[in-house]
């Protein structure tokens, strides 16, 4: 094992210190839940739900922030952790009293929330996923300003897959269509908007603090990729960690919360959690060529394809 | 104690171009008879002014010696054809209204734009080793030999045959055999002067003859290989490093068995993890029994053509079993690891503006390595109050701990790029880059101070 295995537990000895968090930066559609998922079971990390910090700089801005969004399922992700973490269960009445306790928080500022969270989960790397970090530019500068020591992994997916997912998605979910399908979310737009945010706010972080990685590959080879992000994050790469890791299942947030608060992770993780590996194994890359199936007669915008280029796809 | 030879122990020994300040660049070099040979190279040749040379030094009287120079021809259509990088960073500015206004004849010019590979071989025909040299020229690249140091004769048809083919690069020996392969394309309507009309290696066993056979496959099979951008020789195999705007720089290698073509076999692909960032392999060099590897865009590290970057250099370096190590550059996920940069250097070795690792060299037990730098035209771009930057000359005893010997192109910020190194028992020869003409150009729009040298120069450290 590197030296750098045992960082996680060093940090935590520290003058009572934690390790710093893993923040997963990516659009939605990318493989964050499964991925968020993944490394959420590792014994020395704690995977949580999407818990939307950094729309704003109190949990009350937060809590009320980015217009339909929050309201409508936005704050399930918080609920279902304050519920598991003060009462250790997610029921209606531990999610009611999640509700509470956060409107009586309201002017606590996000660091101090995350802060809370972490004492509760206790000297373990916290994992967070939420798409809407990379929203507005504002809401990662925030992210990045909160928390300068994190580890930031950039996770990426093909844009024609990634579409593919948001259009099936929308399809699929009625309540999502509705506030989803306009032309300012068309799903290539998201994608090279939230990737193009990602790459210029990261790349000037020092060497290793942020780190790229394609959802496909990860996902397709899982024992090649996992080990590698153990390493990176200086905890545990032994066969029983990754074993752990091998079932994101076993999260208490990998399945339907109550009916107030069903949601905090994308819905198809939500409904099947369990890694196949064969089908992952079969996981491809589509093309950047050739017409889009939502915009028919088109292609995708040159600024799409040179971004995706250099995120290593072609 | 320390084998790297401290900034203060370099001394100028060319500069000003040596009398043509249009020869921007030493381009190659070699040690040759037992003494120093460049070839001077001209971006932009419009008259006999510009002619470039190839240099020999006296090293007991400090003096250089033209030995060759290239013979000048009526103008074409070819011979002002625009640069289709160049036209794009420099939009706005009408390049033949500059030219007529230093005076120019457009009647003649130099065949030749320089001289950009240089190699001691023994073919066949030889009687004893010959210096080899490669030129660039908008009527089809030579190659070029001399058995005496002074007298330099085309061996084979401009371009081998194919007269687009602007230059040969990375001329390289393997048993009795040299290799090279194609460099820029010229055309009528254009000049490129990196990607070429044939993405192929050649070799022959006797130069003099002319007869050049097939290597490789196309782009070692691969479409999306715009070019053979660098030949080496390390574990006693040819490599080839590619241009490749789609998926970034491939890396192929062969033991050159049996009678071309050769087998290649991949040794690292798609960029080395960074893609097309890493659009080509731009230098390399075998130390202390790896392969070390400089990669990035280059220009001003944008790709004008196929909208590429900006970006900046890294730094790989390949074992014999094929396996290889991130010694500078942005730390990465991998089909084979997790690369850390053991040099704990970022991109462009920690400055952004190092665009590209233009040259690699081994002396005397360190390895050094010269950047191209375009810091100055930044500093034209914003209007900043003094033109600052140049090139960088890094050193290191190991491969990993590097450290930084000459910064800011040795006080001149014209002088942008290390374009060649030669190891010789006088010490060690760094070739470089000055693009005062260019700046000019941009500057002259806003009156930017530019009082530093034109052309190139040559430094000898010992």
């Amino acid at each position: 094992m590197l030296e750098t295995a045992t960082m996680a537990e060093t940090a935590a000895e520290r003058g009572g210190g934690y390790p710093e968090p893993l923040f997963i930066l990516a659009p939605p559609r990318s493989f964050t839940s499964i991925v968020c998922g993944i490394l959420g079971q590792h014994p020395q990390c704690y995977g949580l739900p999407e818990l939307n910090l950094f729309l704003g700089d109190t949990l009350g801005e937060v809590w009320g922030g980015f217009a339909g969004f929050m309201k409508s399922f936005g704050r399930d992700g918080l609920l279902r952790t304050f519920a598991q973490l003060h009462d250790g269960a997610q029921n209606e009445d531990t999610i009611a009293r999640a509700q509470q306790w956060i409107i009586s928080r309201s002017d606590w500022p996000i660091r101090k929330v995350f802060d809370h969270i972490q004492e509760q989960v206790g000297p373990k790397i916290l994992v967070e996923k939420s798409p809407s970090t990379l929203f507005r530019a504002e809401f990662l500068e925030r992210a990045l300003r909160t928390f300068p020591e994190a580890n930031y992994l950039h996770l990426i997916r093909h844009p024609r897959g990634t579409a593919a997912s948001v259009l099936s998605l929308r399809a699929a979910h009625e309540e999502i269509a509705r506030v989803a399908n306009v032309p300012m979310l068309d799903p290539e737009r998201v994608w090279r908007i939230s990737h193009e945010l990602s790459v210029t706010l990261t790349e000037p972080l020092p060497v290793g603090q942020s780190m790229r990685l394609k959802g496909e590959a990860l996902l397709s080879h899982l024992d090649v990729y996992l080990p590698q992000i153990c390493e990176w994050l200086g905890i545990r790469s032994d066969a029983e960690a990754i074993e752990a890791m091998m079932h994101p299942e076993n999260s208490p947030y990998a399945c339907e919360g109550p009916p107030n608060a069903p949601r905090g992770n994308d819905p198809n993780f939500l409904e099947n959690p369990t890694i196949d590996p064969e089908r992952l194994a079969r996981i491809k890359e589509p093309s950047l060529v050739g017409e889009l199936s939502w915009r028919p007669g088109e292609n995708f915008d040159p600024r799409t394809v040179k971004l995706a280029r250099q995120l290593g796809y072609s | 104690m320390s084998k790297i030879i401290t900034e203060d122990r370099f001394r100028v020994i060319a500069s000003e171009g040596l009398g043509r300040v249009s020869n921007a660049t030493a381009h190659s070099m070699a040690w040759f008879r037992g003494q120093l040979y460049i070839g001077t190279s001209c971006g932009n040749v419009s008259g006999s002014a510009d002619t470039p040379r190839i240099m020999r030094f006296h090293a007991d009287s400090g003096e250089w010696e033209t030995v060759y120079e290239s013979p000048l021809v009526p103008v074409n259509k070819r011979s002002h054809a625009p640069d289709r990088q160049l036209v794009k960073h420099v939009k706005g500015i009408d390049l033949d209204r500059y030219q007529q206004r230093r005076g120019v004849s457009t009647d003649v010019i130099p065949r030749d734009a320089g001289f950009r590979s240089m190699c001691l071989f023994q073919g066949r025909s030889d009687p004893e080793p010959a210096l080899y040299v490669s030129s660039m020229s908008r009527y089809g690249g030579q190659i070029l030999r001399t058995l005496d140091g002074e007298s330099f004769e085309p061996v084979g048809e401009p371009g081998l045959g194919n007269p687009d083919i602007y230059s040969f690069r990375g001329l390289t020996v393997l048993g009795d055999r040299l290799f090279t392969s194609p460099a820029g394309t010229t055309t009528d309507e254009w000049l490129d002067r990196n990607l070429a009309p044939e993405m192929r290696v050649y070799v022959t066993d006797d130069p003099v003859k002319g007869t050049w056979e097939i290597a490789s496959e196309e782009g070692f099979g691969d479409p999306a290989n715009m070019a053979i951008y660098a030949l080496c020789t390390a574990h006693g195999m040819v490599y080839g490093g590619t241009a490749n705007p789609e998926r970034g720089m491939q890396i192929w290698r062969t033991r050159a068995e049996g009678k071309p073509p050769f087998v290649w076999e991949p040794v690292v692909m798609d960029g080395a993890g960074a893609f097309n960032h890493n659009l080509a392999v731009s230098a390399m060099c075998e130390f202390k029994g790896d392969l070390y590897i400089g990669g990035g865009i280059t220009g001003l590290g944008y790709d004008t053509v196929h909208d590429i970057g900006p970006a900046s250099a890294e730094v790989i370096r390949i074992h014999p079993d094929k396996s290889w190590d991130l010694i500078a550059g942005r730390m990465r996920f991998t089909p084979d690891g997790l690369k850390v940069p053991l040099s704990l250097l970022g991109p462009g070795l920690g400055d952004f503006y190092n665009s590209v690792v233009w040259a690699l060299g081994v002396h005397d037990g360190a390895i050094y390595l010269g950047t191209h730098q375009w810091e100055s035209f930044r500093s034209i771009e914003i209007d900043a109050p003094e033109i600052v930057g140049g090139y960088q000359l890094w050193a290191s005893e190991d491969g990993e701990n590097w450290e930084l010997v000459i910064d800011d192109g040795h006080g001149n910020p014209a002088e942008l790029g290390i374009r060649t190194l030669a190891s010789t028992p006088l010490g060690l020869f760094v070739g470089t880059h000055n693009h005062k003409r260019l700046l000019q150009m941009i500057g002259r729009r806003k009156q930017a101070k530019m009082d530093f040298n034109g052309g190139f120069e040559v430094l000898l450290g010992k």
